[in-house]
């Protein structure tokens, strides 16, 4: 018989919650003590919101921490610009690494970051990438190619594609020809474009073709980049938001961008490291 | 993968939570729009119906302004919850709402329409209680208009994606629905996993499509008077 009168059911299903909030009471228990890590610093968890470019050196960098830590880390991606309107408008990020100086900057004066936090923790380089062009790519050799098959990032938010901008426009091209660049959302789709042969040249990021070599989306041949390290170097920097100053899991983040084998990591992946900072 | 199947979970939950949601809300709005005779209705029929034409970004625009936390709304929801609306599973479900509101209002619309004022005054001059008549004798007769309503607020939440690209971010068990799942496969090269969530709603689509056509009849129908 499955009949059971409302009265025995509604007793039944009242002693399974209050046996259910008993046992989940241990555990909170049992993983409040176990989270009391040996250093003393309780676990917490912070959200990474980083530029498209640095996305896989960040979740390195956070497979990395949560192995020696009890810190659990959320990676974000996004173009810097979006992801600084996105913090401006309440978007819920712990620590913002972004692609340049000037938007860690701004959201210090709108008091969404910690001033004293700032950083660079990376020095991105801006490369013209043009598989199978005859010879090493050049700027001025650019006019030769069709409208609409040279791709930036969009300038308007993304770092390396405002980099990226001002080189061609100092290249003496014509206006109706630049006019014709493509833009994308972020320096990663810029690679990803030219890989698949939808377009024909493009600015990348250095990151950008070591994470696509690494995945096996990407092929580059070394004669088919012209880099810009010195027209072009590209400043990281990120800041402590300020609704975080009390995450420890945001502040072990920001301190171990200084350590060696972070260092070694972000190097690895196609970044020079900043002038030591005091 | 694991991110992927929290994007499935968190999508359905999105769809499950508006749905339930709007069958409270477009009800007796639906109910209004069919039986008034007051001159405001085509105005505010016009309103309700403004998301189907409206470009999601400009949805998505002003979800923005109204919910982040400087606003009025967005500040006291702040102060109540000590939350941020905007970027959030709370500030998404605000948006769905408004953003499938005719996908529920119109299938119930057209469905309260259809109940005959006879049939209605009959049940009255039979003794039954307003509260009787809406249930023994509106509800049965508006199943069909429930069914559809319900099969496509659900198929729609799912289906979005401005709104949320505007207003959600990408935050994993947050904001990071199917739809921005597979916008940032494409954007990494991730074609294999793309694939995967593309086809899947694509049969999702079809199917609650079929589910409608089979056992409701029809799409839904805006009936004029």
């Amino acid at each position: 018989m499955n009949w059971v009168s409302p009265d025995v059911s509604m007793v039944g299903s009242l002693s399974v919650m209050r046996c259910f909030l008993r046992l989940t009471l241990t555990r909170c228990l049992i993983l409040g003590a176990l989270l009391w890590g040996s250093n003393g610093a309780v676990a917490a968890e912070a959200r990474i919101a980083v530029a498209a470019n640095f996305r896989d050196t960040a979740e390195a960098i956070a497979a990395r921490l949560e192995a020696e830590s009890l810190h659990r880390y959320e990676v974000i991606a996004g173009s810097t610009g979006k992801l600084a309107s996105q913090i401006i408008n309440g978007a819920p990020f712990d620590v913002f690494m972004a692609a340049d100086r000037r938007r860690p900057q701004a959201l210090i004066d709108r008091g969404l970051a910690v001033a004293d936090s700032q950083q660079i923790y990376a020095v991105g380089e801006l490369g013209l990438w043009w598989p199978g062009g005859s010879g090493m790519p050049a700027l001025d050799a650019l006019a030769s190619l069709q409208p609409r098959s040279v791709c930036i990032a969009n300038p308007a938010f993304a770092p390396y594609g405002e980099a990226a901008w001002a080189l061609l426009q100092s290249a003496d091209l014509d206006p109706d020809w630049l006019h014709s660049v493509v833009r994308v959302d972020n320096v990663n789709l810029v690679a990803g474009l030219i890989a698949e042969g939808h377009t024909t040249a493009g600015f990348v990021a250095r990151s950008s073709l070591i994470s696509g070599k690494r995945q096996g989306t990407v092929a580059v041949a070394d004669g088919d980049v012209l880099w810009f390290a010195e027209q072009a170097a590209i400043d990281q920097a990120m800041v402590l938001l300020t609704r975080a100053e009390r995450n420890t899991a945001a502040q072990h983040w920001i301190e171990q961008m200084q350590a060696a084998p972070i260092r070694e990591l972000i190097q690895r992946d196609g970044y020079l490291l900043p002038v030591e900072q005091d | 993968m694991p991110g992927d199947l929290q994007a499935v979970w968190l999508t359905a939950l999105l769809a499950a939570t508006t749905t339930l949601l709007l069958v409270p809300i477009a009800s007796p709005l639906a109910w209004w729009l069919a039986r008034s005779a007051s001159p405001a209705r085509s105005l505010i029929e016009a309103v309700v119906a403004m998301p189907l034409v409206l470009p999601p970004t400009v949805l998505g625009f002003y979800l923005l302004i109204m919910l982040n936390p400087d606003s009025v709304v967005g500040g006291l929801w702040v102060n109540l919850t000590g939350d941020s609306l905007t970027f959030s599973f709370s500030g998404l479900v605000i948006a769905s709402i408004i953003y499938s509101l005719p996908f529920m209002v119109q299938p119930l619309q057209a469905a309260f329409r259809a109940v005959p004022e006879s049939v209605l005054e009959a049940a009255a001059t039979l003794g039954a209680s307003p509260r009787d008549r809406w249930l023994n004798v509106v509800l049965p007769m508006a199943k069909r208009g429930y069914l559809t309503g319900c099969v496509l607020t659900f198929a729609h939440t799912v289906g979005e994606f401005g709104v949320v690209l505007m207003m959600g971010g990408n935050i994993p068990g947050e904001t990071r629905v199917l739809s921005i799942a597979i916008y940032e496969h494409v954007e990494t090269l991730n074609y294999d996993a793309a694939h995967m969530l593309a086809l899947g709603l694509l049969c999702f689509s079809f199917l609650s499509l079929w589910l409608v056509y089979r056992y409701a009849g029809h799409r839904f129908e805006v009936v004029r008077g």
